[in-house]
């Protein structure tokens, strides 16, 4: 095994590690147990939460900015091919071919990630919300974006991506990019909180019973 | 020095004197109010901004103060700079902060200014962080150094004090029962109809909104004549009635469980089958869901919400109802702590599809529905007024795009707003509770 894929391996497990002490230390905090009696079940609420409760005619913040919700789910989208590149790169080596075809979801997850952050640089609010870590966080995601989609056309690339991926592993538990763990633990949660209380998913008009 | 925020110059000499073992204080107690989930939430913004438009302060001012984001990150900052390695190592990083005093004058004219606890903010978040959950456990550590906004202290002070947030004399509560009982007689024509104090051994347990008693008795009656009309077993109690809990805005558990438990300990020595709670949005959130959580413990009685009672007496059959004694256009506002917060979403609409004869629905409605503004205890705050006044045009304009004439809303502190926006935007509207409608429309056996 040559340094740079090696690199990346420590990379990941010192990824994985640190994430793993957050959410331990996150639980930590302690557990309260619920007294109140539910209406329904946390499931259906959870369920909710993870599918419907996401979609734009759900969520009004989703249709009200349908832009930057798309932008967001292109960005993720080219994040997950990124991964996947990466990950294939890794075990099995460079592609045979037809990994060119792979930048139809990593450039617009490029396209996405520069509108993302341009829109926190020029609009005022998001501006003045922002912290150095917005920045960083996106532009370590743009750069693996972009490496993984010259790397995936010229197969020559690939000290440039090992690098994106390097940075960017180690860089996730000190920013945001953890969400990639909280935002799962979040949703979770909320959808439990929804779902007990018999918010999510809708009831039921259960007009017979009249 | 000028106060940074005008709203709190009433508040400027209280921040000043603070010192840093009050700071540490209110850490402490915020600290001791985080658990896993509140933990999972403060590691989960990407500030994406998305949250905005869910706001009525936002769409209202369209500053960054008001962004359900913005608020958000003042509680995060304070996490990270005192409770995260990463956030005392590179503070400048992640935005991490210390709580100081500037922060706490960011803390008292957002989190407490600017917010109604109305739970929008987090079904619309991208991530979902329940934010009013994180905004409530800052207002908590604010209540421990004595910086909760007069006007919403001095009512949680008074029901503590009292028993009841308006400070109603018990005489005054028993001459207002027995006053309120003659009406029923008189209305209904029967000697024997009674509005019972203290009985034992009831099916149901009722409480109000003390702001019944002071200023909508005919809420107290609406309720007693259907009880009346479904030939229900129920109960008032002489000291225990108060279905409100401003500890709920205040953010202090403590004082929020005291006034809870009350209720509960009355049920208990009455041995009564249900609590019920009257049109009170907060009231019902607070009892119905956090209470236990409060106090820890499982409840052995169930706790619902009139609406539930109503709606299943006209399932049951036990009423009936003359719609057309509602004639004028309906429309229904969705009070957060009850519809949002609570669950209790189709049976007001049930209820009002057989009391009234032209009932419309609002856009948004139901868990989406805007608050009216007067929630989060904002309606107590005397200094954030003009904002809640001004944030309520998003729910002014909701109900003329209806072109109802009549807005109920099961909650008294909406009807308190309501009355307010009414006056302010020349609504034009009469305001009225679930079961004032359904009273109206009653068929008395």
């Amino acid at each position: 095994m040559t340094l740079l894929p090696f690199a990346v391996l420590v990379s990941l497990l010192i990824c994985v590690a640190t994430l793993t002490a957050m959410v331990l230390r996150s639980r930590a905090f302690g557990k309260r147990a619920l007294h109140a009696a539910p209406v329904a079940t946390a499931t259906r609420g959870i369920v909710f939460a993870f599918g419907t409760g996401m979609l734009p005619w759900e969520k009004e913040s989703a249709r009200r900015h349908l832009f930057t919700y798309l932008a967001g789910i292109i960005y993720h989208v080219g994040v997950f091919t990124a991964a996947g590149y990466v990950s294939w790169r890794l075990v099995f080596g460079a592609p045979a071919g037809g990994s060119a075809l792979l930048t139809v979801f990593l450039l617009p997850g490029v396209a996405a990630g520069v509108f993302l952050l341009l829109k926190r640089l020029f609009v005022r609010n998001m501006r003045r919300l922002s912290v150095p870590d917005d920045y960083i966080s996106n532009l370590l995601v743009n750069y693996l974006l972009a490496a993984s989609a010259v790397d995936a056309v010229t197969g020559t690339f690939t000290p440039g991506l090992y690098l994106a991926v390097i940075l960017l592993l180690i860089y996730i538990p000190l920013g945001k990019i953890r969400h990639c763990v909280f935002f799962f633990y979040a949703r979770y949660l909320l959808g439990r909180f929804h779902g007990r209380r018999g918010t999510w998913p809708k009831p039921d008009l259960n007009e017979d019973a009249s | 020095m000028t106060p940074s925020f005008p709203a709190l110059t009433i508040m400027e000499a209280k921040i000043r004197q603070l010192t840093e073992k009050d700071l540490e204080r209110a850490l402490q107690v915020f600290r001791r109010s985080l658990d896993h989930e509140a933990s999972a939430y403060l590691n989960s913004c990407v500030h994406c901004g998305l949250c905005d438009v869910s706001c009525h302060y936002f769409l209202t001012y369209h500053d960054l103060e008001s962004m359900p984001a913005y608020k958000l990150k003042l509680v995060t900052d304070v996490f990270k700079g005192h409770f995260s390695r990463l956030g005392r190592t590179l503070p400048g990083l992640i935005g991490a902060k210390k709580l100081d005093h500037a922060m706490i004058r960011a803390w008292l004219d957002s989190l407490f200014g600017r917010c109604s606890l109305c739970g929008r903010c987090s079904i619309n978040c991208s991530i979902g962080i329940n934010i009013t959950q994180l905004i409530r456990a800052a207002r908590g550590a604010l209540a421990a150094i004595g910086l909760v906004p007069p006007g919403l202290q001095s009512t949680v002070d008074t029901a503590i004090q009292k028993g009841n947030n308006m400070g109603i004399p018990r005489e005054d509560w028993l001459e207002t029962v027995e006053w309120l009982e003659e009406e029923l007689q008189a209305e209904v024509d029967d000697p024997s109809a009674r509005l019972p104090l203290d009985e034992p051994d009831v099916n149901l347990f009722y409480t109000i909104n003390p702001r019944e008693a002071m200023f909508f008795p005919l809420s107290i009656l609406a309720a007693a004549k259907i009880f009346y009309a479904a030939g229900e077993s129920w109960t008032f109690s002489r000291e225990n009635y108060d279905v409100t809990n401003y500890g709920l805005y205040s953010g202090d558990d403590a004082v929020a469980g005291t006034l809870s438990n009350r209720l509960v300990e009355s049920m208990l020595a009455l041995k009564a089958g249900t609590l019920v709670l009257a049109e009170c949005g907060h009231g019902f959130n607070s009892n119905r869901w956090e209470a236990p959580e409060w106090l820890s413990k499982h409840y052995p009685f169930p706790v619902k919400s009139v609406l539930e009672i109503v709606a299943d007496y006209i399932r049951d059959g036990r009423i009936r109802l003359d719609p057309s004694r509602n004639s004028k256009t309906v429309t229904l506002h969705d009070p957060c702590n009850l519809v949002r917060l609570g669950g209790i979403i189709e049976e007001q609409r049930f209820i009002l599809r057989h009391a009234v004869a032209d009932f419309v629905e609002m856009t948004p409605n139901r868990e989406k529905n805007y608050c009216c503004g007067g929630g989060g205890g904002q309606l107590a705050m005397t200094n954030f007024a003009e904002r809640r006044l001004e944030a309520g045009r998003i729910k002014a304009d909701q109900v003329r795009a209806t072109g109802a004439e009549v807005v109920v809303t099961p909650c008294h502190n909406c009807i308190d707003q309501f009355m307010e926006l009414n006056k302010h935007y020349q609504l034009g509207i009469e305001i009225k509770t679930v079961c004032e409608m359904v009273a109206e429309a009653l068929i008395l056996p």
